[in-house]
């Protein structure tokens, strides 16, 4: 070690120490990033950005019967019930918020955007049971599509599986970068 | 002390067959005091720390108990006060249970020359530095104790560690404190301090380069004495467990806390004594401030606002800088603040030599390096400005607590 290499070092540590105290001192004068919940704020809920994934909420009226979102649900946390006959109804719609993984592959699944996020995350209660949600109360007819629609005589089916459409399309012509291995570049167990 | 149970005397008009019942009464009443300052000085800053800490990483901390959880503190010792305390089973019971009150009465005794203010101190020893110095090496012992007594090797790794390491910085500590004691020619820190003028420029720390260079040596390796980031090895989190109060628990490992933050205070007031000029007041000779109560009230809440500031920049130092290596901080000590600080003794022997036939150059050089300690006071000011401004989110630049 040359001697400005010595010098070198303590005015590197002396600069950067004062330059670290003042990014610290800096940060202290602002406010804390940290919201006070519940204190501060009653329900967080205008905090949440969009897109959070909340717990499930079904808007019965616009529901179709399809039971789209019951099939995609992987853990099995939707039970939808429609009588069969000559005029069909929904007479069931359960969703238990405490099975729920909240990966919102129901939502996407919906061809009308009945079924969607909400921005509530506080929901505890006493009891688990508590937390299978009923959605329906009297039995409830389907909703029927709408065709040619335009955004006023609102049919959100429609839309919504259009985003859906184009978002598997990219997902299609999306290729993975090809990987070149290196020559030589075996794993240990192969040249063994 | 002593003086004070002479004046006790003689108001009360007490024979002098008594005195050494009243000596006795008066330092006891004066450990208590001291004892007392020192666990509320301990937990106050238990709390405070965690809150600078939470502000500095935009946290909020620990605000629940009480308002903006002042009362934090004392839920903890409640806590720690009820907790089981678990001694291991094939522990050094004896060096176990004691280990702990080593530490606590190492850092404790320091109070003894430490001064609250001209005629307030436990003892104003003629070899106040060096009595300081030596006792700390109790902490030494009750580390060492802790770590080998607990039988477990992160806690013996700790006690190893932490030896070494303080063993080693008060090398530098006691090399920089020979830097003011060569214009000062005296060790008792009462002295020190009536050496020292009142207003800034007669500090100590402004005396000569050499002390002023001094100031930050001691700083520096006062930290590393008293196991403070960045200088925390014995009580690495991420290499071992806790160090060396791993197996403890309850009212033993808070003192060992205590003991830790007791010591920031004894690093600031000595830091205090010996370079900032202590309880002196400006424009105030020190025969007027020693025979007023209201005045020697005055310098001892000067002393203590000096000595909180540098308890804050050891606090905010912790927050600011990562940990060492072990090898890191042995290098820091042996290659770099040893070295510098016996060139710092030359340094102030040379210019302690020259002020003599040139009396004028000492005010010339206190003044320059006053008005250079300010420029760069200015020019960290203008830096965290900086830092707010050119920062790109904006959302949180107001004041919320």
């Amino acid at each position: 070690m040359s001697f400005t290499n010595y010098l070198a070092n303590i005015r590197n540590s002396v600069v950067s120490i004062f330059e670290g105290m003042a990014v610290t001192f800096s940060w202290m004068l602002r406010r804390p990033h940290t919201v006070q919940y519940p204190d501060k704020v009653d329900k967080g809920h205008e905090l949440i950005k969009e897109g959070f994934r909340g717990i499930l909420e079904v808007d019965v009226s616009l529901c179709t019967g399809c039971l789209a979102c019951q099939r995609t649900c992987p853990i099995g946390v939707i039970l939808v019930e429609v009588s069969k006959g000559t005029e069909r109804y929904i007479t069931r719609f359960d969703i238990d918020a405490a099975k729920c993984m909240y990966c919102g592959l129901c939502t996407e699944a919906c061809p009308t955007n009945a079924i969607r996020h909400t921005k509530e995350f506080a929901y505890s209660v006493d009891d688990i049971r508590k937390l299978v949600l009923h959605y329906i109360k009297e039995p409830v007819k389907p909703y029927k599509p709408v065709k040619d629609a335009t955004p006023d005589n609102f049919n959100a089916g429609r839309f919504v599986s259009e985003i859906v459409k184009n978002r598997e399309k990219e997902y299609v012509e999306y290729e993975a970068p090809s990987v070149k291995i290196p020559d030589g570049g075996q794993t240990e167990k192969e040249k063994n | 002390m002593f003086e004070i149970s002479s004046k006790i005397l003689d108001y009360f008009g007490i024979s002098s067959d008594f005195s050494v019942i009243v000596v006795v009464l008066v330092f006891f009443v004066y450990g208590l005091f001291a004892l007392t300052f020192a666990s509320l000085f301990a937990g106050i800053t238990s709390w405070y720390e965690r809150r600078i800490a939470g502000r500095m990483q935009s946290r909020i901390g620990p605000n629940r108990v009480g308002y903006q959880g002042f009362w934090q503190w004392l839920a903890d010792g409640l806590k720690c006060w009820f907790k089981e305390d678990i001694i291991p089973k094939d522990t050094d019971s004896v060096l176990f249970r004691i280990a702990p009150y080593f530490v606590f009465t190492g850092v404790l005794s320091t109070f003894v020359v430490i001064p609250f203010s001209p005629t307030i101190v436990g003892s104003d020893m003629n070899v106040g530095l060096v009595y300081i110095i030596a006792i700390t090496a109790l902490v030494v012992a009750g580390i060492l104790m802790a770590g080998w007594a607990s039988n477990s090797k992160w806690t013996l790794l700790g006690g190893i560690r932490s030896a070494a390491q303080m063993i080693s910085y008060e090398i530098p500590v006691a090399l920089s404190l020979i830097v003011v004691i060569i214009p000062a020619g005296t060790l008792s820190l009462q002295k020190i301090i009536q050496m020292q003028g009142g207003a800034p420029y007669n500090w100590f720390i402004f005396h000569n380069p050499g002390t002023f260079a001094a100031f930050f040596i001691y700083f520096t390796s006062a930290l590393a004495e008293g196991n403070r980031t960045p200088f925390d090895l014995p009580e690495a989190e991420s290499e071992l467990v806790a160090g060396y109060n791993t197996e403890y628990s309850g009212m033993r490992f808070l003192f060992f806390l205590f003991a830790e933050w007791m010591n920031l205070y004894v690093i600031g007031a000595i830091a205090t004594a010996v370079f900032l000029g202590g309880w002196r007041i400006p424009g105030i000779a020190y025969e007027v401030q020693a025979a007023s109560l209201w005045l020697q009230f005055v310098g001892f809440i000067i002393f203590l606002i000096k000595a909180l500031l540098l308890v804050n920049v050891i606090i905010w130092l912790r927050w600011t800088l990562p940990r060492l290596r072990i090898d890191q901080l042995m290098i820091m000590c042996y290659k770099y603040l040893i070295p510098l600080s016996v060139i710092m003794i030359l340094l102030s022997v040379f210019f302690t030599v020259i002020y003599y036939s040139l009396p004028f150059l000492s005010l010339a050089v206190r003044i320059v390096l006053f008005i250079l300690s300010l420029i760069v006071a200015g020019y960290f000011g203008y830096r965290v400005y900086f830092n707010i401004k050119y920062f790109p989110d904006k959302t949180y630049l107001r004041w919320m607590i």
